[in-house]
Formats: C-alpha cells, sequence, structure tokens
C-alpha cells in the first residue's frame, strides 16, 4: 500500500470519528435547548392562564351569589373590576368545600375551557397566626385566661398589631396586644363564672393596613367537657351578605350570631328561621380586614353553650386538583399572585398542570 | 510518507475542522444559558408587576412618595415580595431625577440577574408623576 493511501485512510478515519463526535456533541449541547423552547411557551401559557382566573370575572359575571346558575366561564375576578387582581369575595367562598353553595372542581373546570389544563387554586393570609393557651387564673367571678400569640410568614417572625375578642353565648370581651419583632405576643381575656361551654379567642393581625391574618381558639370555660369540634351543631355557608345555617339537631338552635372584623363587630338579625335552617344578614363593613361570623347557642342536654363559626371570605381556600400527591405525575407550573379581597391583601398560588 | 505534502495537507484539514467544529460547540454554550435564565426573569417580572399593582391600590403607593416615606415603602416591599427577592426601588420625578434621598433596597443585586419594571404612579391628591423603577434579582 502506498503512503498516499495511509495518509489517506487516516485522514478519512479521523475525519469520520470527528463527524460522529461533533453529531454528539452538538446534539447533547442543543437538546436542552431543543426540549426548552416548548417548555418556555408552555410556562408562559400556563402563567397567563393563571393571570386570566384572577383577572377575568367569568361567566354569569355575578356568578358568585348567582348559585343556582350554570356557570359558562370561570374567573374569580369582580365583576367590573376596576383594579387587576380585585377578587369578588362571594367566587372565592364558594370555592370552600365546607360552604354548603360550593362550586365543584368538575364545574370549575368545565367553565374554564382548557381541557387538558387541571388547576389548583390556594388562597390564604400572608402570614401565620398560632395561639396557645398559656394559662388561666379562676377569680370568685370571672376566669382570666392567657394565651401566648406567635406570628410568622414562612416559618420567619414578623411584629403585628392584634385585636383579641372572647367570646362565650352572648358575651364578648376585646383586647388589643402586640407581637414583638420576634413574632411573640400574650394576651389575656377575662369570662364570667355566670357563662359555661366552648368558648373562643379570636386573633386578628395586623402587619400593614390591608395586610392581615386571623386565628380562632375555641377552648373550654367553667366546663369539664372538650370545646365542641367545628360543625357539630350547625354548618355555617355565608355568601351574598348573608349567613346560612344548618343546624345538626333541630333542638339546637342559634341564639346569637355576631361578625367581627380587626375594628368592629356586629350582632346580626335573624331573617328567616325553620326547624332546620337558619339565615342572618351580614353587614357591609368597610373594614379593610376579613370577616368572622361566629354563632353561639345553648346545648338543649347539657345546657352549656356552644359555639361554631367560619370566616367570610371563606379562607383558607385550597381547591382543585392535588400535583404534588404521591402518585401524580403530571407536571405542574406554579404562580404566586398578590390579590385582594374586600380591600385586604392575600396571597393567592395557581398550580396549571398538564401533560 | 513525507515526502508526499497531499497526505500532510489532508491531516492538517483534519486539525483545521476539529477546531472549528469544537468552537462552534463552545459558542452554543452562552445561548443555552440564556434560554435556561429566560423563564426565571419572566416569573419575576410577573412577580414584581403584581406587587406593585397591589401597592398602588386606592393611590397609596403615590401617597408615601408624596410624603417621602422610603421607610414604609421598604417594610411594604419586604412583606409583599416573596422571600429569596432581593429589590432595589428607585423613584423618579417628571424630569427624571431621582427623588428618593436613602436607597430603598433590600440585598445586594452585583453579579446577579436583575429584572427591571418600570411602572407610572400619580399622587392623586396634587396629581404629581412620578415613574417608579423597581430591580428584581434571585438571591442565588
Amino acid at each position: 500500500m502506498s503512503t498516499v493511501s495511509i495518509d489517506t485512510l487516516l485522514a478519512s478515519f479521523v475525519m469520520v470519528c470527528l463527524v460522529l463526535s461533533s453529531m454528539i456533541g452538538v446534539f447533547t449541547a442543543v437538546q436542552p435547548l431543543i426540549k426548552y423552547q416548548p417548555s418556555s411557551y408552555e410556562t408562559a401559557m400556563n402563567r397567563i392562564l393563571a393571570e386570566y382566573i384572577l383577572i377575568e370575572a367569568g361567566s354569569p359575571a355575578n356568578w358568585g351569589i348567582e348559585t343556582n346558575r350554570t356557570l359558562a366561564s370561570f374567573g374569580l375576578a369582580e365583576e367590573n373590576a376596576t383594579v387587576p387582581f380585585d377578587l369578588d369575595i362571594d367566587k372565592v367562598t364558594r370555592l370552600n368545600e365546607r360552604n354548603r353553595y360550593n362550586l365543584s372542581f368538575l364545574e370549575a373546570f368545565t367553565a374554564f375551557g382548557a381541557k387538558d389544563k387541571p388547576f389548583r387554586i390556594t388562597i390564604k393570609p400572608l402570614f401565620n397566626v398560632t395561639v396557645t393557651l398559656a394559662s388561666q387564673i379562676e377569680k370568685p367571678s370571672e376566669i382570666t385566661y392567657r394565651f401566648n400569640i406567635s406570628t410568622d410568614r414562612l416559618k420567619m417572625p414578623v411584629s403585628t398589631r392584634l385585636q383579641c375578642y372572647g367570646v362565650i353565648g352572648n358575651y364578648v370581651t376585646t383586647n388589643s396586644s402586640t407581637t414583638s419583632t420576634l413574632g411573640d405576643g400574650t394576651t389575656e381575656i377575662s369570662l364570667p363564672k355566670s357563662l359555661n361551654g366552648t368558648a373562643l379567642l379570636l386573633v386578628f393581625a395586623e402587619m400593614k393596613p390591608r395586610i392581615l391574618s386571623y386565628a380562632v381558639y375555641p377552648f373550654t370555660h367553667n366546663s369539664e367537657s372538650s370545646p365542641n369540634q367545628v360543625g357539630t351543631y350547625a354548618t355555617l355557608s355565608p355568601i351574598n351578605y348573608t349567613l346560612r345555617v344548618d343546624l345538626a339537631s333541630s333542638s339546637d338552635r342559634v341564639l346569637n350570631a355576631k361578625s367581627f372584623t380587626y375594628n368592629y363587630w356586629f350582632n346580626l338579625s335573624e331573617v328567616e328561621g325553620t326547624s332546620t335552617v337558619q339565615r342572618f344578614l351580614i353587614p357591609r363593613i368597610l373594614d379593610e380586614s376579613p370577616m368572622i361570623i361566629v354563632c353561639t347557642g345553648l346545648n338543649s342536654s347539657s345546657l352549656e353553650y356552644f359555639a361554631e363559626w367560619v370566616s367570610y371570605p371563606q379562607i383558607p381556600v385550597d381547591f382543585g386538583v392535588n400535583f404534588t400527591g404521591r402518585y401524580n405525575l403530571a407536571d405542574a407550573f406554579s404562580s404566586r399572585f398578590l390579590v385582594t379581597i374586600n380591600s385586604a391583601i392575600y396571597e393567592c398560588e395557581i398550580l396549571v398542570g398538564g401533560t | 510518507m513525507l515526502g508526499d505534502k497531499r497526505g500532510q495537507i489532508r491531516v492538517l484539514e483534519v486539525f483545521f475542522a476539529v477546531l472549528v467544529v469544537f468552537s462552534a460547540l463552545l459558542l452554543t454554550r452562552p445561548i443555552y444559558v440564556a434560554f435556561d435564565d429566560y423563564g426565571d426573569r419572566d416569573a419575576l417580572y410577573s412577580i414584581g408587576l403584581n406587587v406593585l399593582v397591589q401597592l398602588d391600590q386606592e393611590g397609596e403607593l403615590g401617597q408615601l412618595i408624596n410624603q417621602r416615606n422610603w421607610t414604609e415603602i421598604s417594610s411594604k416591599l419586604s412583606i409583599l415580595l416573596p422571600l429569596g427577592v432581593s429589590y432595589n426601588f428607585t423613584v423618579y420625578d417628571e424630569e427624571s431625577r431621582i427623588i428618593n434621598s436613602s436607597p430603598v433596597s433590600s440585598g445586594n443585586l452585583n453579579g446577579k440577574s436583575v429584572v427591571s419594571i418600570q411602572y407610572l404612579i400619580v399622587d392623586r391628591r396634587d396629581f404629581s408623576f412620578y415613574t417608579v423603577r423597581l430591580q428584581l434579582a434571585w438571591m442565588k
């Protein structure tokens, strides 16, 4: 074999190796880019869909209060909202499964109109409030309870102003306090010994105007039994500024209904009452605060007070498909928004999935 | 073999081709990194605009700027922005002069991929006009 042939053979061999290695190299370098391009488009589309849910009012535009009409288009924004991300109190409330007028996910998903885009909506306050009972001191005519209150945002302590209400039966006591920069605070309330049963401590915490959170702590007052669980005596469903009370038993009726916000509290007037259902009017308070509605009554057998409560808007809300479960394989894109409901700011996370 | 120039030229051609192909591969890397970064920046822009819209509701941000209350603006931004986001907030007047006397910022933006959001504010009391620039970056 001549030297020219050997040179040509060697050069051809190196060239073939080069072509193969360059193909492998180019594929390795470009493959993530090729993969990213459709995913970038999908990410942008999922974010637009999430924004659509918060910016559009849906159809009918007042579907929050039109509980009997079929939902044609899904959106949570207030009808005729002038600012983006201003949500309707009743539409958000209907996402809560505890509300009697709740919207099923199938209805919302069908009305959303994107058949390959399941979603999940979470709405909650921007920070957490935790309450624990620290001590109680018995006096001749009353019992004084001392509570430890902590406020945090994603485990980071936050300083807040507190407005606390103690409620049992028709009795209400109020107290103001603060949590320090370490997120710790205390409050004391005194309840008369003439009353007994389940009492509630309502805590509203305000970080800044419009940025609030709340906690409700049930405890036993002047009684041996434990506080009643939510829903034992009645199911509370606020909608269209009317509270519907579905009684578990016709003998245990709600005697007092009150609504509380950070700055105010009011008695609710009963507008309708049957053996199993009672209805109360909720005042339209302009306070930039969530509202907590408390219903109390007497247990017909033990003659102790029971207490049921609900927030309005009925949050926290966790609505839709679970993408993070053990057996869920669908990809999901998460968007975080700040939304306004009745002038108060909440955090909303929307997960849009598919594939 | 040494006496034949045609073989040597082919070997040189091969090495030249190797050089060209691998330098091309090196050049594609920054493009990939830039695309990878795009999603983060888009999300950050969306978060920043959402925060400014919320702050501006009921004219609150315009009032705070008019009062030159930079501490309150900084405090609100720290609450409303997610944890892990650094920011720098600058306010310009109608003649594009910076009016915040002290920096309104949290964290360090140096060496990070910074997203800038421009927003127009009008104080409803005296109709003062401001341009706000919010710069955001993920703390990585």
